[in-house]
């Protein structure tokens, strides 16, 4: 094989690392802050993507709203109905999540069983996707039917504008959450929080709408990626779910808790999906996961960029 | 009401399958605090092993072995027993959720499996042709429900009655003991480690048990019953009868297996065929719901927690 | 008379509903005054505190902040209203910088963040080095400025100390005292509680000996210093008449 075909599987794996980043972020940010895993995160990526088929759907559907919008913006796939419907669909997962959040998350926390947050996210996610196929049955869907023209650089790479789009405002939301996280105060907040809760409330935080922008936060960052596979990819109900253990995956090889290491993770993960497809094929891409996950454990389970166990 | 009864008959197999499952997955949380969330992928090991030994020879399949029906059993315990063990290795030192996450990795892992390696599985068209115990003596439809109802009975039962005797011994209250607070268990000089993953490894293999059971009972196993699903349905069996409890988790099971098989009915009786999938979906939100009430509501399931008293122990 | 800067009056309170810790205790404490809440080990000296914090569920009895009732307040509003702790152990967010602890305990400010951590620096002026150091890189009496100063960000009436002397050295507890000392000075209420009982009463104006969840003596500190009843109930021995 040569060279380039190795570079372009890497560039390949980058694309599908960022979104997984974006995804991971949310899961590293709830077990930081609200202390359980929520396998019902992979859903605010799917409910996401659907969200914003639903704005597009509605923009094609009107002629004033296709008019005032206009066309896309060459050489990309999308334009300004996009960019609304992912502003609109950022809206929706929010509200779904504190939705969530208010009423039974908050609930099964108050037991204080790890297990019934767990296990209700588990249940959760079941839910969220068949209400997905509910509405918009098994089948896959798609933002554009039309295929894109690959750009051609370096030995011989290709990669798509949206694709170099995606990879874009992945970068960008990542740099802002930092900034967020550094420079505001509910940032400090959310930093404090995640490491003594006790001492932020009487430090005067409210440690509950610490809990509601970490929600909102994930379930933004989740929206986005489930956009941006749907603008690359396709849109099916179990995106989300089978996006779970890379999701997991990746924020333990960061080491859960660290944001800039679910973004690590998510990268070496979708790098690793992608040379693993090329050598043995895309049956297993789901188990190669796995795999970086079982290993990690094994070796250093506080991950790449944790410091504690 | 011939039907009735004859239906009966082949819902309490199931039911009983899952009840086993749901007992192992009982030790493993209710009375050790492990969390598995891959429960399907020890009960698919299981159904695999039952197939590929207990079934008659076929060609592009690996196995075909013939074995007796009690042998392949306790091979699919050791199966699951043995995939228990090498996830437990890793994770059973980490805090609890990092075995969700792997349990759930391992199931994914096997789904994948059992959907493409098809010399061994059969891929989406499953491993068929697998026998149920004294298949030739029981010919008769009704008469080999009937028997093989009396096999499970035995089976659960004799589960049921050797956990009550594990439970009760000095080791469950030991791993009972761990459960509540590590570092005092700790103290004592009991090796968590070990404990937890003896309670990992035998929960394991009785969820291994229930699938080898499954796969003799329908005769037939596929990627289709390896879906993530049915560990949802086990744990919401386990919660909505009362974890920590062997009778809670076997009421669960039965109760929340005809709440799913009537809902199944009742949908494919009312809708037309084309909303089959949507059928499908109403179904997991209907049971989904019923978790989210009892987790909410009666958090500590229908029959709740039993007060377990070890033998040597006073009760003051 | 004035209004005391903290007022609490038969306080009951614990963990547990039906399982009181505290049984019943009050007391005043006026600005500048430095009171220390003395007992043995499980006297309920740490729950007192963390109650008026808002961390510890209140059962009966009344909490008031120059007039105003703290009770069943949740703890950001407790410290909003003007109390202010330093709990015992993990005081500071050792991940956060000594300027990021400072803005995390002016939290409830709307402004004057900036104002506020320079005097907090005028009072600790060991910290201006640190600023961007982590917390938890800091020495054990550096962290205990830290921690003060980052209750000090809410300009409190009222400071509460949990034990501010565990795990220091005896030169450091001094220096510690001395600071508690120059905070009341400026006209905070302190309410201390400490097991080093010798340095406390060496500090505080008054004090509050505690056992099993009920007041057992107060008074001017050199009073309590005096009295012979102190060491009885450290070790443990019941007066006539006290419930066990």
């Amino acid at each position: 094989m040569t060279l380039a075909i190795w570079l372009q599987s890497i560039l390949d794996g980058l694309v599908i690392g960022a979104t997984v980043s974006l995804g991971a972020i949310g899961i590293t940010l709830t077990y930081a802050i609200l202390r359980f895993a929520n396998f019902a995160h992979g859903e605010f990526i799917t409910w996401g993507g659907y969200f914003a088929l639903a704005v597009l759907g509605a923009v094609a559907g009107s002629q004033d709203l296709k008019a005032l919008l206009g066309g896309p913006f060459e050489p990309f796939s999308f334009g300004w109905p996009l960019i609304v419907a992912t502003l609109a669909s950022i809206l929706a997962a929010s509200a779904l999540a504190l939705i969530l959040d208010a009423i039974y998350f908050r609930r099964l926390r108050r037991a204080k069983i790890a297990i019934a947050s767990v296990i209700g996210a588990f249940g959760a996610a079941l839910v969220l996707r068949n209400l997905v196929v509910l509405g918009y049955g098994a089948d896959p869907e798609y933002f554009s039917r039309e295929i894109q023209i690959a750009i051609r650089f370096g030995p011989g790479l290709r990669i798509t504008p949206d694709q170099i789009a995606l990879v874009f405002v992945t970068a960008l939301l990542v740099v802002s959450l930092h900034l967020f996280l550094t420079r505001t105060q509910m940032g400090r907040a959310m930093r404090g929080v995640r490491e003594n809760p006790d001492l932020a409330s009487v430090s005067g935080i409210d440690v509950a709408a610490v809990i509601r922008a970490t929600w909102v936060i994930g379930a933004s960052l989740a929206a986005v990626a489930g956009v941006l596979i749907g603008l690359t990819i396709q849109l099916r109900p179990s995106i989300g779910f089978d996006l779970l253990l890379p999701l997991f995956a990746a924020a333990v090889l960061g080491g859960i808790g660290s944001i800039y290491g679910a973004v690590l993770g998510g990268l070496v993960i979708g790098v690793s999906e992608s040379l693993a497809v090329m050598l043995i094929g895309p049956e297993y891409r789901a188990a190669i996961s796995f795999g970086v996950l079982f290993l990690i454990l094994l070796v250093r389970p506080q991950g790449i960029l944790g410091a504690r166990a | 009401m011939i039907d009735v009864a004859a239906y009966l008959v082949f819902f309490l197999c199931l039911a009983l399958i899952y009840g086993l499952v749901c007992l192992g997955l009982n030790l493993q949380w209710g009375f050790a605090g492990l969390f598995n969330v891959g429960v399907v992928g020890f009960f698919i090991v299981g159904a695999y092993t039952v197939a590929i030994l207990a079934s008659p020879a076929a060609a592009d399949r690996v196995g075909g072995f013939g074995l007796p029906i009690p042998l392949a059993l306790l091979a699919a315990m050791a199966a699951a027993g043995l995939v228990a063990f090498v996830v437990g290795i890793p994770t059973l030192r980490l805090r609890e959720d990092y075995l969700a996450i792997a349990t759930f990795g391992i199931a994914v892992t096997i789904q994948l499996v059992a959907l493409n390696w098809e010399t061994l599985t059969g891929g989406t068209h499953g491993r068929v042709s697998i026998p149920r115990p004294l298949a030739s003596v029981f010919v008769d439809r009704v008469n080999a429900n009937l028997f093989f109802l009396a096999v499970t009975l035995a089976v659960v039962g004799t589960a049921d009655w050797a956990l009550e005797r594990m439970v009760r011994s000095p080791w469950g209250r030991v791993l009972r003991a761990i459960r509540e607070d590590e570092t005092a268990a700790g103290a004592l000089g009991k090796n968590a480690f070990a404990y937890r993953l003896q309670a990992f490894v035998i929960g394991s293999a009785l969820m291994g048990l229930g699938g080898g059971l499954y796969a003799s009972f329908i005769g037939y196993v596929g990627a289709d019953d390896a879906l993530p699903t049915l560990t949802f349905q086990i744990w919401v069996m386990l919660i909505v009868g009362g974890s920590g409890n062997n009778k809670g988790a076997l009421i669960g099971a039965v109760s929340v297996w005809g709440l799913w098989s009537f809902s199944g009915w009742f949908m494919a009786a009312v809708l037309p065929s084309a909303f089959a999938v949507r059928a499908g979906a109403l179904q997991v939100i209907l049971i989904g719901l019923v978790l989210a009430t009892v987790l909410l509501l009666r958090p500590k399931g229908l029959v709740g927690e039993e007060a377990v008293v070890s033998r040597g122990a006073r009760v003051e | 008379m004035a209004e005391p800067a903290l007022a609490v009056r038969a306080l009951e309170a614990g963990y547990v509903r039906g399982v009181p810790i505290l049984r019943g205790v009050g007391f005043d404490l006026a600005a500048g005054e430095i009171l220390a809440i003395l007992g043995p080990n499980g006297a309920g000296k740490s729950t007192l505190v963390r109650t008026i914090a808002g961390l510890v569920p209140r059962f009966a009895g009344e909490i008031r902040l120059a007039g105003a009732s703290l009770a069943d307040l949740p703890p950001h509003r407790v410290v909003a209203a003007g109390f202010a702790y330093v709990p015992q152990v993990a005081n500071v967010f050792a991940e956060l910088t000594v300027d990021e602890n400072l803005a995390l305990g002016g939290y409830t400010l709307k402004r004057g963040r900036a104002e506020r951590a320079a005097r907090v620096f005028e009072l600790f002026p060991d910290l201006v080095a640190k600023r961007q150091a982590k917390a938890g890189r800091l020495s054990g009496g550096q962290r205990q400025m830290v921690a003060i100063g980052r209750a000090l960000m809410v300009e409190p009436r009222v400071l509460a100390l949990d034990e501010p002397s565990a795990g220091l050295a005896p030169i450091v507890v001094e220096q510690v005292f001395a600071m508690i000392r120059r905070v009341a000075r400026s006209g905070v209420a302190v309410l201390v509680v400490e097991q080093n009982v010798r340095a406390a009463l060496a500090t505080a104006d008054r004090a509050l000996v505690l056992a099993e969840g009920v007041e057992r003596l107060s008074g001017a500190a050199g009073d309590v210093a005096a009295n012979a009843a102190i060491a009885e109930i450290y070790l443990g021995g019941a007066p006539a008449g006290a419930s066990p």
